[in-house]
């Protein structure tokens, strides 16, 4: 039997869907819910239905009812949109960046990552159409969408982004859902075995479900990098001062990673606690996870501090002035908050060892979200609160109703988390299988084509 | 407890029901929404017929010719009259918003009695009666004195008012606007002898002195004043007018000037005077003009030469020696020049020294009744009204001392004369195109001393302040549906008569006001019914305009063109008026919109000098300069500097925003939202400090604060502006605020509640020059 | 959209801001013929009131060196919008005759082109306008009445230019010069604002560009604005 052939057989043995194994774990949350569960549900429902009520109340009356005015046109809304958008970047991004470098202790975290993903599109989508004044005449984007516009680029690349995330996110899935209906009767049963699509675990149904993995992970990077990218052309395809920046693509780009990991960390930190998975969701995750958020930390650092210091260096008088509104002026509490939060407070976290526990990740992504939130917040309204001509006396601070929606918007993003974690395991249960019992073997295999082999050949053939 | 997800569904539809009927969906609108229940507008169709009508705008005494534009029967624009001499197709935002004005939910629709102390609505029948009867009866009881009259219109409307008050027997026919009255007419009054005011021919001046505030935002004639600059500065080839402007701060004008002295507020009239004295001493005067045409002028010149030394007056006024000198000798040697003074009633204008002071220095450089300086402009030679009888009751209650000694600031002297000052009391009061609570500022004091009177009358068309406290409210057809004449002048001095004439129908069950006081002078019966026998006032327009037509001067309006072609055929003696009969002129004047006659001749001395001595009549301002003279009057406020009393260390500086003294029109919104735009404020209650102060005081743009002085306080906004001098503290001053309106004023003219009213019969002791206030925060 | 043979007019406007009293005729001008909602106080307070034309201060200099100036500020019709290239329905368009003009039954309400506008010249219905009482009745029938929720400017009278040339063509003649004026150039007192073709060398408005004294706001964005600005101050 050829050696791809002999992995494929105690693949496809350690997979076979079986009752009583180890991972029981991470089928109970499925099969059982407790009290927790409804208490926690009834409580996110409430705040999203009140989000809901607030946009009710804002498509009757018109966006009058946020804060919103001239010259600030775009607030809230827009800062979640781009925020939303960003945290989207988590999971896809680095399920895929993970899988293609064979990282092995990815196996716990891409499906909580991929759901991430799925999810928040919606909510960044969603944060677009309450911003619009006509949202009745949606249509129109298809119907007279005009492709000089970066909002058009935003529409194909975020909708593209969001069929292959969901692609992503269903294929892997798919053996998991098997064991599932496996180990489910009645409704349910038949809801599972809808989705399996016949999956029985063959090697061949393995080999092809690899390559479509493969594939769509190497499709995904290029159309997420693409998303975030179109998302910053929204601000930097004007001329306005400080968002006509060359940088804003990679910044953007970053900033998503940035605060997409730090989503992942908290969502996993939360998953672990609620459903006891302390031994899949293991400190060495955290650990790696917060590595990465060192990394972007320092690389946010490295693209807020160039666009800084080149816009004071360049002294242009209508830079400057947002500039100092965000340096001395009225959001330099926002701009500090944020450079604390995105800086000061995970490098010092981070860098330890000591301090990149679990506990300190949690932290830092904490810090992390508010402040990349901040970081949203100072790139839309500073420019529009300093405009070119004078004559306007500009403020800006959210309604209820923008508050109210935003609250609902993060409730019902994690009402939707919660349930899928009830629908689906949070972690996939065929990939841990795979980890343990194969993927040991092709790692030491791996490892030992690293070096030299001390057979006396070379590259596999005699000296 | 183990909820169950049975239970839990059931929650959650019933929180889905409760949210769909959530009580917020309903009652959360913005708050930015006017408070009452609008329906969505529907224009009118289009392609519906469309008609233009010529009529003149009522706004405000400007006398801008415009064009009403209806459509089915609505009134959907109006835009200028190119054929009007005074604003050749120009408007101003008053006028534009006439529309408004006919349509405002804030109108009165019918007559109101107040009763159980609320003004409800009643009939005319009833309404008439009930001010025939008080009138009736103060008159047999021998009070006809104790009726007074607060006119706020011009023309035949007036003189019909006066007719009634003349044959019932009252003296007390009160000047009631806030414009065009007090300063450079009186001035001009007492020194040249004549009633009309001063037309200021800017488009010919080479150089403009402006003191004051406001000539460019609004002052005479908003349009006409408007005009004649953009003609001195690029319309004309005798080269660009120099404008500076003296004014206590950066005003609109001031901006647009080519150079702003600041000066202390209330001494304008101190620094002309200081000017006089360099003209002087330098020997730059006008030396054949005074000795033509000037009175008593050694002894001013002796005055002005002792008493205005620049070291003096730049202690007084803030302006350096050197400007003083340089300003000098730049107006003096422009030919021709011009000094403009403050223009307006109200606190915070000049007083009448300072208008004399300033007619003089025009005096002193010839630029009086000269081309390119002050003018004064001929009447419309309309016919006058037919004499009329009187009878015993109505002699005698003309002889009785007149309240305000006759004066044009009417509000103020009735104030002065309530609070005590008065010899008799004031049973019944008509307030008649004028709302003098609102020009006293509309604050407590001037409530309390109104109430006095058992009875005010109202002919407003709005609830404007007098309104809400009178006892009976007569409204008046908005300026676009009625019939008046509007006899003005352009700033080049030649009489115009605009006319008005409906555009529409009257909305409302209004009347219009000068018919309903001959009506109700009808049901007094006797004398005074003799005097107003006319039904009609297009009636009443048009035996008047006769003595035009038989004058044979002029011409109706017509192309610009045409202003040269009457003008060369009137100056050598020829007519040149472009209409036959009668019935051709008036026909003629209302389809083109008036009359005017573009000649003004510099040799008629008699008509323009009307002293004792046929000169102008330096004795008036040397004699009030004169603090150990004979006069038993308080001395001049320009003589004594004042003190600031201690606790209070900024000068207030009062500014009139002109466009919201707007005639009869109620809050316009449009005009609300522009006042002040160019400091970034509007609608609420503001004042204005410059930078240092602001951080003496610890307090920042945008501020809360509280505005007190000896006499009041308010509360308003603060504004941090750089065009305000150290030392000084500037408040706009507006109209009163209604509450309860679609549009609610809040910019009260509670600024007025800092000082006092004038008092005195010549107006001195212009209190808006001694008020000192302090601030901080509320 | 109409469409005019290559060498049509192209419509500007100069305004002289020697001969300007800001007195503000030319907004209200334009609010009235152009059925703006009036602002309320409140409006007002939250900086939303809609000012097609608008008055820009420009407030420089300490106490005594003050200087202030004040703009009329129309929607400069920029031949380079950045407002166009941003708008992703369509809803404000450029045609041959230069007018940057609003489709009002389009507009989805995201105002791009309101952040991108370097200007701000642009304005949005916060809430469905109201015209309290009877003030509907004023409406000018011309002029479409726009819903909440869609982005509005000025259009340099453009309603005024189609009754014009609906005119001049049921009388069968060409559109004579003079015969469309904005409501602000038509307004203005001392006619500091003058509307015409820019292309025609004979109009009063190209005379007013070649003066020395011209400038444009914002020239070196590369927008190519069509109103131009004569400085006050000697020539």
């Amino acid at each position: 039997m050829s050696q791809r052939a002999q992995e494929a057989e105690v693949i496809t043995t350690a997979l076979r869907p079986q009752h009583g194994s180890e991972d029981e774990a991470l089928i109970a949350p499925v099969l059982r819910t407790t009290w927790r569960f409804w208490a926690m549900g009834a409580v996110l429902a409430a705040v999203a239905l009140w989000g809901v009520n607030a946009y009710l109340v804002q498509f009757r009356w018109g966006l009058g009812v946020t804060g919103l005015n001239r010259p600030t046109y775009w607030g809230i809304y827009i800062t979640n949109f781009v925020f939303f958008i960003g945290i989207s970047h988590a999971g896809t991004l680095i399920s895929a960046i993970l899988r293609l470098a064979r990282a092995e202790w990815r196996r716990a975290i891409t499906r909580s990552a991929e759901v991430i993903t799925v999810l928040v599109i919606f909510f960044g989508i969603g944060s677009i159409l309450i911003d619009m004044g006509r949202p009745d005449r949606l249509l129109n984007i298809i119907k007279h969408g005009r492709f000089q516009s970066p909002l058009l680029w935003d529409v194909v690349s975020v909708s593209t982004y969001l069929t292959g995330s969901t692609v992503y996110l269903f294929l892997p899935l798919i053996p998991d859902i098997a064991i599932l209906r496996d180990r489910t009767s009645g409704f349910r049963h038949r809801f599972y075995r809808a989705l399996a699509l016949g999956w029985t675990g063959t090697p061949r149904q393995h080999r092809v479900l690899e390559i479509l993995i493969s594939i769509m992970a190497v499709v995904v990077i290029p159309i997420a990098i693409s998303v975030h990218t179109v998302v910053s052309f929204v601000f930097a395809m004007t001329i306005q001062p400080m968002w006509h920046s060359a940088i804003f693509g990679p910044y953007f780009v970053a900033g998503a990673i940035f605060s997409g990991i730090a989503a992942l960390i908290l969502a996993m930190a939360i998953i672990r606690s609620v459903y006891r998975l302390h031994d899949y969701l293991k400190p060495v995750h955290f650990d790696y996870l917060g590595v990465l958020l060192l990394v972007m930390t320092l690389l946010w650092f490295y693209f807020t501090f160039s666009e800084y210091l080149v816009t004071f260096y360049g002294s242009e008088p209508v830079h400057m002035a947002v500039w100092w509104a965000k340096i001395a002026g009225p959001f330099a509490p926002a701009f500090w908050t944020m450079v604390a939060c995105c800086f000061v407070i995970p490098l010092v976290i981070l860098a330890n060892r000591r301090t990149r526990t679990v506990k300190g990740t949690v932290v830092a992504s904490s810090t992390v979200l508010v402040g990349m939130w901040l970081e949203r917040w100072t790139i839309v309204v500073p420019s529009l609160s300093n405009p070119r001509l004078p004559g306007t006396e500009p403020s800006y601070f959210p309604t209820w109703v923008e508050w109210s929606i935003f609250a609902g918007a993060a409730a019902m993003f994690a009402l939707l988390y919660m349930i899928f974690t009830k629908v689906f395991p949070i972690v996939s249960i065929w990939e841990i299988r795979e980890g343990r019992e194969a993927a040991v073997a092709e790692v030491v295999g791996r490892v030992k084509s690293y070096l030299p082999s001390g057979d006396g050949t070379v590259g596999g053939r005699a000296a | 407890m183990t909820l169950r997800r049975r239970d839990f569904l059931k929650a959650m539809q019933t929180a889905a029901a409760a949210a769909a009927f959530s009580p917020l969906l309903t009652s959360c609108r913005g708050p930015d929404r006017p408070r009452s229940r609008v329906a969505t507008a529907v224009p009118p169709p289009r392609g519906a017929p469309e008609s233009w009508v010529v009529s003149t705008c009522g706004a405000c005494p400007g006398g801008c010719g415009i064009r009403a534009r209806l459509v089915a029967g609505r009134l959907v624009g109006i835009a200028g009259n190119p054929l009007h001499p005074v604003n050749r197709g120009g408007l101003c935002p008053l006028g534009i918003s006439g529309a408004h004005a006919v349509y405002h939910p804030d109108r009165i629709r019918g007559p109101l009695r107040r009763s159980g102390g609320e003004l409800r609505p009643t009939s005319w029948d009833e309404a008439l009666s009930t001010l025939t009867a008080r009138l009736r009866d103060l008159r047999q009881r021998g009070l006809s004195h104790t009726v007074a009259l607060l006119d706020g219109t011009r023309g035949l409307s007036r003189d019909v008012a006066a007719r009634f008050l003349g044959a019932y027997g009252s003296p007390n026919h009160l000047g009631g606007r806030p414009w065009n009255d007090v300063t450079a007419t009186e001035a001009m009054r007492a020194m040249q002898g004549v009633e009309t005011g001063a037309a200021y021919d800017l488009e010919n001046a080479r150089f403009i002195l402006a003191f004051g505030s406001g000539w460019l935002e609004g002052a005479w004639s908003p349009v006409g004043a408007a005009r004649a600059y953009g003609i001195a500065r690029r319309g004309r080839k005798s080269g660009r007018v120099q404008v500076v402007q003296v004014e206590p701060r950066l005003s609109v004008s001031a901006a647009h000037a080519d150079e702003w002295v600041p000066i202390q507020p209330g001494t304008d009239g101190v620094l002309a005077l200081g000017l006089m004295h360099m003209v002087l001493r330098e020997g730059l005067e006008n030396r054949q003009f005074l000795d033509q045409w000037g009175f008593g002028f050694d002894w001013l010149r002796a005055l002005v030469l002792r008493d205005y030394h620049p070291d003096a007056v730049s202690e007084r006024t803030g302006v350096s020696v050197a400007n003083i000198i340089r300003l000098a000798r730049q107006f003096a040697s422009t030919r021709p020049a011009v000094a403009v003074g403050d223009d307006r009633n109200g606190p915070g204008v000049q007083s009448v020294e300072s208008g004399m002071a300033i007619h003089a220095l025009n005096a002193v450089v010839g630029a009086v009744n000269s081309p390119g300086g002050v003018l004064t402009p001929p009447g419309v030679p309309l016919d006058p009204l037919p004499a009329f009888g009187s009878d015993e009751r109505g002699a005698r209650g003309r002889a009785a001392p007149p309240l305000g000694g006759g004066r044009a600031d009417g509000p103020s002297a009735l104030q002065a004369w309530l609070e005590g000052a008065g010899s008799y009391p004031v049973n019944l009061l008509v307030a008649y195109g004028s709302d003098p609570l609102a020009m006293l500022g509309g604050g407590e004091r001037a409530r309390v001393a109104l109430r006095k009177v058992p009875f005010v009358v109202s002919f407003s068309a709005f609830l404007d302040d007098t309104a809400r406290l009178a006892d009976l409210v007569l409204p008046d057809h908005a300026w676009l549906e009625r019939w008046q004449d509007d006899p003005t002048f352009t700033s080049r001095g030649f009489p115009v008569l605009g006319l008005r004439q409906p555009v529409l129908k009257p909305r409302h069950d209004t009347r219009h006001a000068a018919e309903v006081l001959a009506e109700v002078g009808r049901g007094v019966g006797g004398p005074v019914a003799e005097a107003l026998p006319w039904r009609d006032f297009q009636e009443v327009m048009k035996l008047s305009a006769r003595g035009i037509h038989r004058s044979g001067r002029g011409a109706l309006f017509d192309v610009p063109e045409a202003e040269a072609w009457v003008e060369t055929m009137e100056r050598n003696g020829w007519r040149a008026t472009n209409f036959g009969s009668f019935e051709e002129f008036w026909a003629g004047a209302t389809a083109r919109g008036g009359w005017w006659d573009p000649v003004y001749d510099f040799g008629e001395r008699r008509r323009v000098l009307r002293t004792p001595s046929g000169k102008i009549d330096f004795g008036p301002l040397a004699r009030s300069l004169d603090p150990r003279g004979t006069r038993k009057e308080p001395a001049s406020a320009m003589a004594r500097a004042p003190a600031a009393p201690s606790g209070y260390p900024l000068k207030l500086h009062l500014y009139p925003l002109l466009f919201a003294f707007g005639d009869d029109q109620g809050p316009l919104p449009l005009v609300q939202d522009l006042l002040g735009r160019e400091l970034q404020e509007s609608w609420s209650l503001w004042v204005e400090i410059g930078q240092s102060d602001a951080r003496a005081l610890g307090l920042e743009d945008g501020a809360r604060v509280k505005v007190e002085s000896e006499e009041g306080a308010v509360e308003a906004r603060l504004k941090v502006y750089a065009g305000v001098q150290p030392g000084v503290a500037a408040m706009p001053v507006g109209p009163g605020g209604a509450p309860g309106q679609a549009w609610r004023r809040a910019m009260p003219g509670q600024a007025a509640a800092l000082v006092g009213p004038r008092h005195g019969p010549t107006g001195s002791a212009s209190a808006a020059g001694d008020a000192w206030v302090r601030i901080r925060r509320a | 959209m109409n469409e005019r043979p290559k060498a049509g007019p192209r419509w500007g406007m100069a305004i002289d801001l020697d001969r300007c009293t800001a007195c503000q005729a030319c907004s209200t001008a334009c609010q009235m013929e152009n059925n703006i909602p009036p602002p309320t106080p409140e409006a007002a307070a939250q900086r939303r009131a809609i000012r097609w034309m608008d008055l820009v201060p420009y407030l420089e200099g300490e106490f005594p060196r003050v200087k202030l100036r004040l703009l009329p500020r129309p929607c400069m019709h920029c031949d380079n919008p950045p407002c166009i290239k941003v708008c992703p329905v369509g809803a404000t368009v450029k045609g041959q005759d230069g007018i940057v003009a609003q489709v009002y039954p389009r507009c989805i309400g995201c105002r791009y082109c309101t952040t991108a506008c370097p200007y701000t010249v642009r304005y949005f219905n916060w809430y469905e306008p109201s015209w309290p009482g009877d003030l509907g009745q004023a409406l000018n029938p011309d002029v479409s009445v726009r819903p909440k929720g869609v982005v509005e400017k000025c259009t340099f009278c453009h309603h005024r230019l189609q009754k014009a040339r609906d005119l001049a063509a049921a009388e069968k003649r060409e559109l004579g010069p003079g015969e469309y004026n904005t409501a602000c150039a038509e307004a203005c007192p001392t006619q500091a604002i003058v509307f015409g073709d820019l292309d025609d060398p004979h109009s009063e408005v190209a005379r007013m560009t070649r003066s020395p004294r011209a400038f444009r706001l914002l020239e070196d964005l590369g927008t190519e604005p069509k109103v131009i600005y004569l400085r006050e101050g000697e020539a």
